[in-house]
């Protein structure tokens, strides 16, 4: 069931992609796309490949010449200048290579970086609202593996199956020189190793489809294992043979399935090379037959022999790529579903510097894909320099509204209004300068007590003063340098929950926002600590806005004003002694913690 | 951490090698710190300085102090995670390190403020091992309403919770809460340990859920450690924790009435709610 509503439009680009669908063309204009990102790169890539591989028949006529001056009427001067030549081309081929190489690996580095990037960029455009639908988090989180794991490997292939095509040419037209009919038979050598090697991969594409799910999964509980986070949680459960069982089923799962396959690739591999074998020979007897009616020489002879083998292996190896191709063609195709999210950017210009009041009008919210409105026809207005406590039972839509308010989430129904504007049309990124957050999982960097006061404000080149300012107002008191890393495991020290707090803190003030937004900050620091935190949060914002959702409802004594959340409506609204006079069921919240303290 | 691996690794060592450790039968009477003292491998201050005490069957201990007082050095020195510096930890009068891993895992129940959340069923989050869930289970699962959470959804207590996988449920932070509570619960333990295992919890199911957890075990050693001081006057006994010392201990009543670092702490919590009443 969908409901029509703001919500919607989002719940519809994601219902786009739900499918997924394998669009050749897709893939391959992926490769474009690569491509084109390194014009310069693939165009020297491709010349050293014309060279390579006209070269070939100029080193096959050379190579087939010296034998035919060395066997047939012997001429000591010719075949050596011959031989000369054609150790000379080799040697060239080689130097080729080597440059071929390093280019190559250029090139590689290239692409997966411009991969990396095009993700983040996306990533971060993706409006905040999508993240609430898991689909789009594993979608990024696909995206970011196959560019970090399959990506890696098939880019390199697919650029060496540039280089086998172009051989295979060669080959041809060398052998094609020498005597169209040796062409011929060839192709028919090669049509048993291609037709086995096309079922083989077959089976294994399908087999990994198959596979990909356990494969998860497996990975998942390996890195249960080597998490040293959870060393103490599975020691006291003692829940180290749960785990490992579960790994090793998975494991065993796997492996039961992967020998089936394997017995099969071995018994075709067989038949295979059986076919080859009485092929071969049949071509050996016709090349023999040949050269007895002199219908081709002895140096073709020898020359096609070393060919055949070439172009075996060259065709093994491309389809071999042709079907790692094909089984990544599905996280291409995922890795294109990415890109295909549209962001819904509107057309989003007004800039805020300073507002009076944010309003919200008549707005409700859903979460998309829920049908549960969180939040329900909400009218507020927040004005400023008012210190307002949100407080409500888990899941009553505390966290929801603070997020519509800073405009993570647009509302399903109804606006919100900062001043006259209408939010959804300020650049979020300008709206965010106004707000200075200080979230119950903040950030702890490990890096240096600069950096992770100083990340509060990125937009500013903040100096050495400006941040021991933020210090000493947020009464950070530790005496510690500014370049000490904030993590032991890198050299630094490890501070207390408390000191944590203080520096989140300073980082709030250091952004300097005209509103402060606290979500349930004092969950982990001691009474006193409390207590004094939203004494120092008071002095602060002073004439600023603050904003804080708290489950302590001590603190509501530093608001001036108490909003009351029930299933995601504003049950009561007001000052904290006229709710209490009230009786009502912010009342009852308050005594029911007020009461252990008496 | 590497502290932690290297002492769990000593622990193991030191477990193989100790023909005499216990493995059965373990019904923990009495816990008894002796001037215990601890300090971190390679520092020079100490965590811990002189901790004794001791407590019975049947009681109920809350741990509080500041931050970084040393409070989950305690809790982890008790559960043999760290061994003291100097000092013995006695259960039933035998030394901490005298008892096996296994030992360890059927004495303890544990639920730390950074409980683990596993991508595995409902039923395998609680039980952490591959057992079914009995008859014994059900009553507390049902006390604890976590039946509540997985009848939300078709698949029950097999339910796969998390957001690893593609068919898994994500709950919200009060349920898994609740999950991580009865994980430590659900099989019968001699000590109960809550590091603030209500701290996702609003007000009322907090009181509610933290009257269960007591009720439940009054018949076992429990050790809470909160920063929610209200809660502290339903324990048999505080250890107050400050400086890395274990200052005041005793009673609600006593320490109260002693006016010392308990007292502080309490009044400053305190004083909110009575400045809020008398707003009335």
């Amino acid at each position: 069931m969908m409901i029509n509503d703001n919500t919607r439009k989002i719940e519809e680009v994601n219902n786009n992609n739900e499918t997924i669908k394998i669009n050749i063309k897709d893939c391959l204009s992926f490769f474009l796309f690569a491509f084109k990102k390194q014009k310069y790169n693939i165009i020297i890539y491709s010349f050293f490949l014309v060279i390579t591989a006209t070269l070939i028949p100029i080193y096959t006529y050379l190579w087939k010449e010296y034998i035919d001056y060395a066997t047939i009427d012997f001429n000591f001067k010719n075949s050596i200048i011959f031989l000369i030549i054609y150790i000379g081309i080799k040697m060239l081929v080689e130097i080729f290579n080597f440059f071929y190489l390093r280019i190559l690996d250029k090139i590689n580095y290239t692409s997966w970086r411009v991969l990396d990037r095009t993700i983040n960029e996306k990533s971060c455009n993706i409006k905040y609202e999508f993240y609430e639908i898991p689909e789009i988090q594993s979608k990024i989180n696909r995206a970011w593996n196959f560019s970090h794991g399959e990506y890696v490997d098939l880019y390199q292939n697919m650029m060496y199956m540039l280089k086998i095509i172009f051989e295979i040419i060669g080959i041809f037209i060398s052998v094609f020189i020498i005597n169209p009919i040796l062409a011929l038979i060839c192709i028919v050598t090669i049509i048993p190793a291609f037709i086995t090697n096309f079922i083989k991969n077959k089976i294994s594409i399908l087999n990994n489809i198959k596979l990909t799910n356990l494969y998860t999964e497996l990975n998942y509980y390996k890195k249960i294992l080597l998490n040293q986070d959870l060393i103490k949680d599975i020691y006291l459960n003692n829940s180290f043979t749960l785990f490992e069982n579960k790994f090793n089923n998975l494991k065993k799962i796997i492996f039961n399935k992967e020998i089936v396959i394997e017995r099969k690739k071995i018994k075709l591999e067989i038949i295979e090379f059986l076919v080859r074998i009485f092929l071969l020979c049949i071509c050996l007897l016709l090349i023999g037959y040949f050269v007895s009616i002199k219908l081709i020489t002895f140096g073709s002879l020898s020359i096609t022999f070393t060919l055949i083998a070439t172009l075996i292996f060259n065709f093994t190896e491309f389809i071999e790529i042709v079907g790692l191709f094909v089984t990544t063609m599905y996280s291409i195709q995922q890795y294109n579903n990415l890109f295909k999210i549209d962001i819904l950017n509107d057309e989003i210009v007004d800039i805020i510097d300073d507002f009076e009041k944010i309003s919200f009008s008549n707005v409700s919210y859903r979460y998309p894909l829920t049908n549960k409105y969180v939040i329900k026809s909400l009218n507020l207005e927040i004005k400023k320099g008012q210190k307002i406590a949100i407080v409500g039972s888990n899941g009553s839509g505390k966290s929801t509204f603070i997020k519509l308010l800073l405009g993570l989430l647009s509302p399903s129904i109804g606006e919100i209004y900062v001043d006259s504007q209408n939010l959804k049309n300020i650049v979020k990124s300008n709206y965010w300068q106004n707000f200075s957050m200080v979230f119950q999982d903040y950030c702890k960097y490990k890096e240096t007590l600069k950096y992770n006061v100083g990340i509060g404000n990125n937009s500013k080149i903040t100096n050495d003063k400006v941040i021991l300012k933020c210090l000493m107002i947020a009464d950070f008191m530790k005496e510690i340098d500014l370049d000490t890393i904030l993590c032991k495991e890198y050299g630094g020290i490890e501070l207390s929950g408390g000191e944590w707090q203080r520096i989140a803190l300073a980082r709030a003030i250091c952004k300097n926002g005209k509103v402060y937004i606290l979500d349930e900050p004092n969950s982990a620091i001691d009474p006193i600590e409390e207590t004094k935190f939203y004494e120092k949060i008071n002095k602060i914002c002073k004439d600023d806005t603050c904003i804080f959702v708290t489950h302590r409802l001590g603190s509501v004594l530093f608001s001036d004003l108490v909003i009351f959340f029930e299933d995601g409506e504003i049950k009561e609204i007001g000052a904290h002694a006229d709710l209490v006079n009230k009786n009502g069921a912010y009342a009852k919240f308050w005594h029911c913690q007020a009461s252990q303290y008496q | 951490m590497t502290e932690t691996c290297d002492s769990l690794d000593n622990i193991i060592k030191k477990n193989s090698q100790d023909k005499t450790c216990i493995t059965t039968n373990i019904n923990i009477e009495k816990i008894e710190f002796k001037n215990v003292y601890f300090k971190y491998p390679k520092t020079t201050n100490f965590i811990l300085n002189n901790v004794s005490f001791i407590c019975y069957k049947g009681e109920s201990i809350a741990i509080v102090g500041e931050n970084g007082a040393g409070k989950t050095t305690l809790i982890k020195l008790l559960l043999g995670l760290y061994e003291p510096s100097s000092g013995q930890i006695l259960l039933n009068g035998i030394d901490i390190s005298n008892y096996s891993k296994e030992a360890r895992a059927v004495i303890f129940g544990v639920t730390f403020q950074d409980y683990s959340k596993y991508s595995m069923s409902i039923r395998e989050n609680i039980m952490m091992s591959d057992e079914a869930l009995d008859e014994n289970n059900s009553e507390l699962l049902k006390y604890l309403e976590i039946d509540d959470i997985a009848s939300k959804y078709n698949t029950g207590f097999e339910t796969i919770l998390g957001k690893d996988f593609g068919d898994s449920k994500e709950i919200s932070g009060g349920e898994w809460q609740r999950i991580a509570i009865s994980r430590a619960m659900v099989k019968k333990k001699s000590i109960y340990i809550f590091d603030e295992p209500t701290a996702a919890l609003d007000p009322l199911m907090e009181i509610e859920v933290f009257n269960k957890i007591i009720n439940k075990i009054n018949d076992k050693i429990s050790f809470f450690i909160t920063h929610r001081l209200g809660f502290t006057n339903k324990v048999d006994k505080i250890l107050m924790i400050k400086n890395n010392c274990l200052c005041e201990m005793g009673k609600f009543e006593e320490l109260v009435n002693m006016k010392g670092e308990f007292y502080r702490l309490y009044e400053s919590q305190r004083k909110l709610y009575i400045r809020g009443n008398n707003d009335d």
